[in-house]
């Protein structure tokens, strides 16, 4: 545990000095953009950690929240014309709560397995909604395209170096907070709710109100990571809300290793940048994928991040 | 006229969710794991149909795909399955190994057959139309109705009248009392586990001709099967009956009246008004199977 903190800082500094270490090189723009990806990955992976590490409620359907974030920043952009970045997040982490708490009230009342159930079927819903686009809001298969906030007090988002550090410091942030919920008198009922949800019942505590509430807070950071996606990437796709995105977050925590925060963020990082790689070389490079997940079942259960603690401290 | 024809187009979709639904929640019923790659056992049955079928036959190839598939799912089971149910959370452990087989499996068929969509032919003894009075309407389709009532009925008896299925009831009552007594609990949870996923091959074959046939069928499926299985209440044999019918219905109806995507909306709605009045589903009980 002590090493954590170190690690963290470590990882920090890394990504401050990476543009000024680019600074000039031809790379500078795609490795940054690349790193910005991680980073946003790593805070989506990080709130389905929240879930499933401290609740023990494994969400297939993180993609449910990461698309609402995408698609309430592009609707108010490109329909509302709204380019008030502070406007365009708040109305994205309300609607991400929204679905959060709505899919969390599901959620709560199933067994840990039909969670699985339940979170997926959420998502895919929500994915057909926004493909069929009743209401001609979401512009159904091509996406919203065009999602560019306007500068605020010098701020501008559109620069990419800009980007890079407003989004480190979401990052950074968003750990700060998710760790400080799960030591809060919340999250330690949250444990107590992943190892024994029958005493944490008896004890007096209204489970059912708590993984709605933890479902919520995980929305919210996953709407976070998904509404700055989708001003990096200045469009929002229905792929955000496929299942594939959601089979991303489970893939990024469990490799990195769950119940850990950062080590989602690490597992973030090793699988966009192998995705940048051998997607170019192979074109059935999701074989990788499902390999990755058998092995990490039989071989790394637990991840990689405490794996690393651990020999550290030989 | 309408109104008939989409409650039977309604049954029909109905039946092979059935199919697909039922080993999905017997084996939840025993051992408390989902298998994500249960769509993959019917995706491959649809493609082994398509160039079984010519060659040996209809009744052939569903025997064939049944053996083929259930060998695969037993392979499935004590390979993968087995070793991970004794871990801490079961059940997630599972989820990951079933997800990463089924996108290899769905990666493979891609390389194997090709990403685009497949036609199955209508075997040749079902082809063609049949008349009900004033109602036309394809004689497979009705088939396949027919085929999963007789299977389900099949199903239902053995659970209930042979000393295995009297044995499966026990291992989901309580599988430690059941093995106290002598139960070999392990070798039964394979044994159903396979039977399971041979279905689901089954349900492949009768697919084909009904719904198209392409590399990511496995995925595709998995939404409605999954509010199937929650509606009918994990684990329940009866509800999954219910809730098929219930949701192939909502769906031939909402893909008729309203537009394609309409119908797994719809069904996803009537999902969450269920699970708000009862949480276990329609027929859901803890640890019970009926």
């Amino acid at each position: 545990m002590s090493r954590r903190p170190a690690v963290g800082a470590a990882l920090v500094a890394v990504a401050l000095l990476l543009p000024l270490a680019l600074a000039g090189t031809r790379y500078a723009h795609y490795v940054e953009h690349l790193a910005v990806q991680v980073m946003l990955m790593g805070l989506y992976a990080m709130a389905w950690d929240f879930l499933n590490g401290y609740v023990g409620m494994f969400s297939f359907g993180h993609a449910a929240f990461f698309g609402t974030g995408a698609y309430a920043v592009a609707i108010l952009v490109v329909r509302g014309g709204v380019t008030s970045a502070p406007v365009l997040l708040l109305a994205a982490l309300a609607a991400s709560v929204v679905v959060g708490a709505v899919v969390g009230y599901l959620s709560a009342r199933v067994g840990a397995v039909a969670i699985f159930l339940v979170t997926f079927a959420c998502a895919e819903a929500l994915y057909l909604l926004v493909l069929t686009d009743p209401r001609g809001l979401t512009n159904g298969d091509n996406g919203l395209a065009g999602v560019v906030p306007a500068p605020l007090l010098g701020v501008d988002l559109t620069q990419p170096g800009t980007f890079y550090y407003v989004a480190l410091a979401v990052v950074v942030l968003g750990y700060r907070l998710l760790a400080a919920i799960a030591r809060s008198q919340f999250g330690q009922v949250l444990l107590g709710i992943r190892e024994n949800e029958v005493r944490v019942r008896f004890a007096g505590y209204h489970v059912e109100q708590y993984k709605t509430a933890a479902v919520a807070v995980s929305a919210f950071f996953a709407g976070l990571a998904g509404a700055l996606t989708a001003l990096h990437e200045r469009i929002a796709s229905p792929e955000t809300l496929g299942w594939a995105v959601s089979g991303d977050a489970v893939l990024y925590a469990t490799l990195g290793g769950t119940g850990t925060l950062l080590g989602p963020v690490l597992g973030a990082g090793i699988v966009v940048v192998a995705r940048e790689v051998l997607s170019d070389l192979f074109r059935s490079w999701l074989i990788f994928v499902g390999a990755t997940y058998i092995a990490l079942v039989f071989f790394l259960p637990s991840g990689l991040f405490p794996v690393l603690l651990r020999e550290r401290r030989r | 006229m309408t109104v008939v024809l989409q409650t039977l187009n309604g049954l029909t979709i109905g039946a092979i969710y059935i199919l697909l639904a039922s080993g999905l929640t017997i084996v939840f019923g025993l051992q408390g794991i989902v298998n994500v790659a249960h769509g993959v056992f019917y995706m491959l049955g649809a493609y082994l149909a398509i160039g079984l079928y010519p060659r040996i036959g209809f009744a052939a190839t569903v025997a064939a795909v049944f053996a083929l598939t259930a060998l695969l799912g037993l392979v499935l089971e004590l390979a993968g399955v087995r070793p991970l149910v004794r871990r801490k959370r079961p059940g997630m452990q599972v989820l990951v190994l079933t997800l990463g087989v089924a996108i290899i499996a769905s990666e493979v068929t891609k390389l194997v057959w090709g990403p685009v969509p497949l036609l199955s032919d209508v075997p040749a003894g079902l082809a063609g139309t049949l008349t009900l009075g004033p109602i036309v309407y394809p004689t497979y389709w009705l088939f396949v109705i027919a085929f999963t009532a007789v299977l389900m009925t099949l199903l239902a008896l053995a659970f209930h009248r042979t000393t295995l299925g009297i044995l499966v009831q026990s291992i989901a009552l309580n599988s430690e009392i059941s093995q106290a007594m002598g139960t070999n609990a392990p070798r039964i949870n394979s044994l159903v586990f396979a039977l399971g996923t041979g279905v689901a091959g089954v349900a492949g074959v009768l697919a084909g001709p009904i719904l198209s046939v392409y590399p990511t069928m496995c995925f595709d499926l998995l939404m409605i099967l999954f509010v199937v299985v929650i509606l009918g209440g994990l684990g329940s044999l009866l509800g999954i009956v219910v809730s098929g019918i219930l949701i192939g219905l909502v769906n031939a109806f909402g893909v008729a009246y309203l537009s394609g995507t309409a119908g797994n909306i719809l069904a996803f709605a009537v999902m969450i008004a269920v699970l708000i009045f009862r949480p276990l589903g329609l027929f859901g009980r803890a640890g019970i199977l009926k």
